[in-house]
């Protein structure tokens, strides 16, 4: 089992948009993959053309006492996912403390009992809660992703310096990051994420996401890039992301 | 429209794909509609689509479904949709070729002759294979030994060997043999050849360079002792001039061989860490009238190479005094040097600059040449770790057609005529410390050359004969084999000639008033060198006798070699077969054989006079300089220049017409002699005709000359969407690009385009002013003088960006390349003949036609790429 | 270890000569100009520059 953990350095970065490309790509490429989301904002369901209105998540049978794996989806790729589901803010708060066991989900991960080659894709929200503590350590590689933005810089200077991820020193080692949304046009996100690679060097993953059109539109039609435009540079960028991703694990 | 809608549609269906439904085989119908569609057009006639079932119900079920494409690539001459008779032909013909010749392709084989091949390669690989293993330790055991320091190293030991060397050389030279010996001789030498030939290394090199030797000394041994007729005076009058030719011949041969022995193929050296202990750099851009847009690339690329800023100052040398150079400068922040006149020209421009400028090294490029960024950190560590060293040179390299290639058509595919001397002579002279400055893309020392009063003015070539005052003065000079600036080749045949007589004239200039085998300062080898480049350029006259020498038996029947026919073969045909040999061993991919033929008759009638009147008085004569980048606006062929080629063509045709004559109608124990003399003229009538297919000039429309590309890179469009691209080809003016997508793009649109280098990106805005297909070009959208920069920083001036170039070439092949100039001569007659007046033309167009459509018969080769194929 | 192939490395692999000896003087060049250019990037930097920290440990370096 390969569990990776994708996480924004703050919202909006686009984590989820990694989750839902990556996740695809990896088994167009033929991997056995399942997408779990820590989210609350339960975002990612919809890459997957999940109804809407549909409330059902792992959450949410979790909440109305019913076991959280009823909740597991497929998409018509064969991606196997399962929604964070839709909860109110005092019932997650509630979730969190009486439900959630300080190794719940390494317990859950085991019950699930996957073969050694599936992939684990865990989609978390960028402020830590006992839910993203837990899925950072219990990946196997983070995937931290940035917008080549000066509030990205800042945060990313911030969280490093103030050891919010780096207190354990297992977590430094196998965080990488990922630029994301790098807009062509823009001089300043250039320089930025110049300085990003000169101060992560070889912490960064060398793909970078350009901002694009078609990223937008896939979701506005319940799909990935990787689908709506296949040919795109997005597109293909993903699947560079993926093969990084697999020779990761090879090395 | 896919398959499924033709089923959908019953009511559509064509008779053929019925028939097929009727018989109930709608997998077989469907196999049928793919394999219609791509090999047959819609309009075909019933009869084809008959032939066409035929051939499909012959193939297997499980080859079914790629059969059309079968069919295509084994068939790629034949029109299946219309076919005519001829195709018929083409078709059993290629089926014949494929079931014998190419039988390992297919699966049936009629004839087995595996055994003989393999029989073959048994006898070859079992000489060959010690030979390699010999040729490799040899190599490793000479790597250890400093070639140039041997001789010095132990004088006197050295000597004895070299004595004992010449006298068995002279003993070689000067045995007489028997006819038989003769014969057996050659025979035996040749065999050693061959096998040294396929082997590769450097002590074959060494065996092929001494049989050459030998075999050629002979030659001219047996040439001055037993074949000049003194009792004849029109013998001995051609005789002598011939003669003349073949010892001119012959120490060009020896010179070029040691010139090239051993080529040194330096590498870069490092430079310390500390940047501030590198030296500071003035780079020189002198122009005269080449237009702004050619200089402003440079520029902007000199501008860009990486080394400290304070210790890098880049300067236009404007000898043409233009204030919108003087604009340009102070813009991009570039020193501007003009003065008050031209003395000297390009030598006299940059002396002046020098006495303006401080830096403790001098960097020059012409003004096309554009430097990649690397150039000074590739070439500056030399400097630092050879005090004496005064000199670095790097190659000159075209990213334009010279005018052979333009016309001949062979750019890219045949090494060039600069090739050769940038890639091998070069390298050579490097060993002996000979390498000489070209006058641009290279570094000199400003101490040194201030020592020897800077860039000679003495001559037209300027760049040699400061390269041979700084080695008199004891300065050492390095060659780097590394391509590290780009430019513009001469537009025209013209042009090039006009080029190549400056050169030829300077270097007979400085024969004359500073004779490298005299004066002071130089090594033996040193002085060896530069004679070999300097004489080389005097081979116009003995080039013009050998055009011209069969003539005199055919013409005037007289025994120029006085010596029976068969004796004159078994001495001549030897020498010759292993001078290109040897040279086709060294030279291998950078010219291939017979080229330099083409290239010297080209220039022989041009060069003859200037170097003559030169080395009379090297005074008189002007500087021209060599004009780039202009437009030919329609293909024309130059008349004024061949019509010596055209002079030498009637006369050797007039030999043929002779020889023809002498073989019926002279003595019968002239015959041999007759056909030898027919062979030589038919041979000079080659290599005339490419001069003349390289006088064609082909046309060429842009200003900015198109270089081709392959890199990926991202479209932007105004809705914001992105799309991948494939940059085909640039200039300073626009791009062609290929979209891999089916997105369409109007035609007028503005688009920004995203070209990547290394972890970098840059944007330009782009109008699209033509598309084909998927193909479109698009010219810059106002540029700012950065996005100019950036633009130079991701094309021209990538380090990596002309260096693997020259690296495709394949090894030479003698008989293709022989194939190939036969080809170009009979394009070169071609044009000859359209010329003429129709009644003359006629039969001869006829003629060629037909042989072009007896071409289109033929069976064609069929390139299995299928392995390739599963790869990918 | 670079961030990927860049033109120089392709350079110097084509000729077997070890690219580390390369400065990159135009991109350091460009970096101060960047900072230069923005003064949060400045700030943020010149931090890093004073705190040094663990921002590209690596496994494999």
């Amino acid at each position: 089992m390969r569990i990776l953990c994708v996480q924004g350095i703050h919202s909006s970065v686009g984590s989820t948009t990694v989750v839902a490309n990556a996740s695809r790509i990896l088994k167009e490429l033929g991997h056995d993959v399942l997408v779990f989301d820590l989210n609350p904002n339960n975002l990612l369901r919809l890459h997957f053309n999940m109804d809407w209105q549909n409330p059902s998540g792992w959450a949410s049978n979790i909440s109305h006492e019913k076991p959280w794996f009823s909740a597991a989806f497929e998409c018509e790729q064969g991606v196997r996912f399962i929604p964070f589901g839709q909860i109110n803010y005092k019932k997650l708060q509630s979730l969190l403390i009486n439900s959630i066991a300080e190794t719940w989900l390494p317990d859950q991960l085991n019950l699930l009992n996957l073969s050694n080659d599936s992939w684990v894709i865990i989609n978390i929200s960028s402020e830590l809660n006992e839910l993203s503590t837990q899925a950072l350590k219990s990946s196997d590689i983070i995937i931290r992703v940035i917008e080549p933005q000066i509030n990205s810089l800042s945060q990313l200077i911030d969280s490093i310096q103030s050891s919010y991820i780096y207190e354990d020193v297992s977590l430094i080692n196998k965080s990488f990051y990922l630029i994301n949304k790098l807009e062509p046009t823009s001089l300043l996100d250039y320089d930025v994420a110049l300085i990003l690679k000169k101060l992560l060097l070889n912490k960064i993953i060398p793909v970078t996401i350009h901002f694009d059109e078609n990223i937008k539109e896939a979701l506005a039609n319940k799909t990935t890039v990787t689908i709506h435009a296949p040919k795109s540079p997005a597109a293909i960028e993903f699947r560079a992301l993926a093969i990084w991703l697999i020779n990761h694990f090879n090395r | 429209m896919s398959t499924r809608d033709h089923f959908n549609k019953d009511t559509k269906l064509p008779i053929d794909v019925k028939l097929f439904f009727i018989i109930n085989q709608s997998t077989i119908g469907k196999d049928w509609v793919v394999f219609k569609k791509t090999l047959l057009a819609d309009n075909t006639p019933l009869f084809s689509i008959l032939v066409g079932i035929v051939f499909f119900a012959f193939c297997y079920d499980d080859n079914r479904k790629n059969a059309a494409q079968i069919f295509k690539k084994h068939f790629p001459h034949v029109n299946f949709s219309e076919p005519t008779l001829a195709d018929i032909l083409r078709f059993f013909l290629q089926l014949l070729w494929l079931s014998t010749v190419q039988s390992n392709r297919t699966k049936n084989k009629i004839i087995n002759l595996d055994f003989i091949y393999l029989a073959l390669t048994f006898i070859k690989l079992s000489l060959l294979l010690p030979l390699e293993k010999i040729s490799i330790s040899t190599d490793r055991m000479l790597n250890k030994v400093e070639i140039s320091n041997m001789s010095l190293s132990n004088k006197f030991e050295s000597q004895i060997y070299l004595l004992f060397a010449g006298l068995l050389a002279i003993i070689c030279f000067s045995v007489p043999f028997t006819t038989s010996a003769q014969v057996t001789f050659s025979l035996l030498l040749l065999f050693v050849a061959f096998l040294a030939y396929s082997t590769p290394g450097k002590l074959p090199r060494l065996v092929l360079i001494t049989l050459s030797v030998t075999i050629s000394s002979r030659y001219l041994w047996w040439r001055y002792n037993s074949t000049l007729n003194i009792d004849n005076s029109l013998d001995v009058f051609f005789g002598v001039i011939l003669i003349f030719a073949e010892t001119y011949a012959w120490i060009v041969l020896l010179l070029g061989f040691f010139q090239i022995v051993w080529p040194l193929e330096r590498k870069p050296l490092a430079l310390p860490e500390d940047t501030s202990v590198w030296p500071s750099v003035d780079i020189f851009i002198p122009t005269y009238n080449e237009p702004l847009e050619i200089v402003k690339t440079t520029l902007l690329a000199a501008l860009d190479i990486d080394w400290p800023k304070n210790k890098i100052n880049v300067f236009v040398l404007d000898d043409g005094n233009r204030p919108e150079f003087k604009i340009f400068a102070n813009e991009v922040g570039a020193g501007y040097i003009t003065r008050d006149n031209n003395n000297h020209a390009k030598a006299g421009n940059i002396n002046h600059a020098l006495t303006i400028t401080q830096g403790d090294y001098i960097a020059i490029f012409d003004c096309d040449h554009v430097p990649v960024r690397s150039f000074l950190q590739i070439t500056m560590g030399s400097f630092l770790a050879d005090i004496k060293l005064a000199l670095v040179q790097t190659p000159h390299h075209f990213y334009s057609p010279d005018p052979f290639e333009r016309n001949i058509g062979n750019f890219k595919r045949t090494p060039n005529e600069n090739n050769l001397f940038y890639s091998v002579v070069q390298d050579g002279n490097d060993l002996w410390n000979a390498s000489f400055f070209c006058g641009s893309c290279s570094i000199l020392k400003r101490d040194p050359l201030l020592e020897v009063g800077g860039i000679a003015t003495e001559t037209v070539t300027e760049d040699a004969h400061t390269a041979l005052r700084l080695h008199r003065k004891g300065y050492s000079s390095a060659y780097l084999n590394i391509i590290q600036a780009s430019g513009l080749a001469t537009e025209s045949l013209s042009a090039h000639v006009g080029q190549r007589i400056r050169w030829a004239r300077g270097m007979a200039q400085i024969f004359r008033i500073d004779n490298p085998l005299l004066g002071k300062g130089l090594s033996i080898s040193q002085r060896l060198c530069y004679t070999n480049a300097m004489i080389h350029f005097l081979g116009g006259i003995p080039r013009l006798i050998f055009l011209l020498a069969p003539l005199g038996f055919l013409l005037f029947h007289s025994y120029l070699i006085y010596a029976p026919a068969i004796e004159i073969l078994l001495y001549a045909a030897p020498t010759l077969i292993h001078a290109n040999i040897a040279n086709s061993y060294i030279q291998g991919r950078y010219r291939y054989s017979f080229w330099a033929e083409i290239y010297e008759t080209v220039l022989a009638w041009y060069i003859a006079r200037p170097t003559t009147v030169a080395l009379i008085n090297p005074k008189i004569g002007k500087f021209n300089v060599t004009a780039k980048g202009g437009l030919i606006e329609k293909d024309y062929f130059d008349l004024s220049i061949s019509k010596p080629y055209l002079t030498l063509i009637v006369l050797n045709i007039i030999g043929i017409v002779l020889a023809v004559y002498r073989y019926f109608f002279g003595p019968d124990d002239e015959q041999l002699t007759v056909i030898l003399n027919f062979a030589w003229t038919a041979y000079n009538l080659i290599l005339l005709g490419g001069a003349i297919s390289v006088a064609q000039e082909t046309k060429q429309l842009r200003t900015n000359q198109r270089i081709e590309a392959n890199t990926e890179i991202i479209i932007k469009n105004n809705s914001g969407h992105l799309f991948c691209a494939t940059l085909r080809d640039f200039s300073s003016a626009g791009v062609g690009l290929y979209i891999n997508d089916e997105t369409k793009l109007e035609k007028n649109e503005i688009i920004h385009i995203l070209i990547p280098r290394g972890d970098k990106e840059f944007l330009f805005p782009v109008r699209i002013t033509h598309e084909n297909k998927n193909y479109i070009g698009a010219i810059f959208e106002k540029l700012t003088i950065q996005q100019q920069l950036e633009f130079t920083q991701c094309t021209y001036s990538r380090s990596d960006a002309w260096s693997l170039w020259n690296q495709n070439f394949a090894k030479d092949k003698p008989l293709s390349s022989l194939i190939s100039i036969l080809k170009v001569s009979f394009h070169g007659y071609l044009i000859l003949l359209r010329m003429l007046p129709q009644f003359i033309t006629k039969p001869f167009l006829l003629l060629s036609s037909f042989i072009s459509y007896i071409k289109t018969l033929l069976p064609k080769n069929i390139i299995d790429n299928t392995l390739e194929y599963k790869d990918a | 270890m670079k961030y990927e192939k860049n033109d120089v490395n392709e350079l110097y692999e084509s000729i077997n000569v070890d690219a580390n000896f390369y400065v990159e003087i135009k991109e350091n060049e460009y970096l101060t100009k960047i900072k230069n250019k923005w003064l949060l990037i400045n700030e943020i930097v010149s931090f890093v520059n004073e705190n040094p920290s663990n921002y590209n440990n690596n496994r494999t370096a």
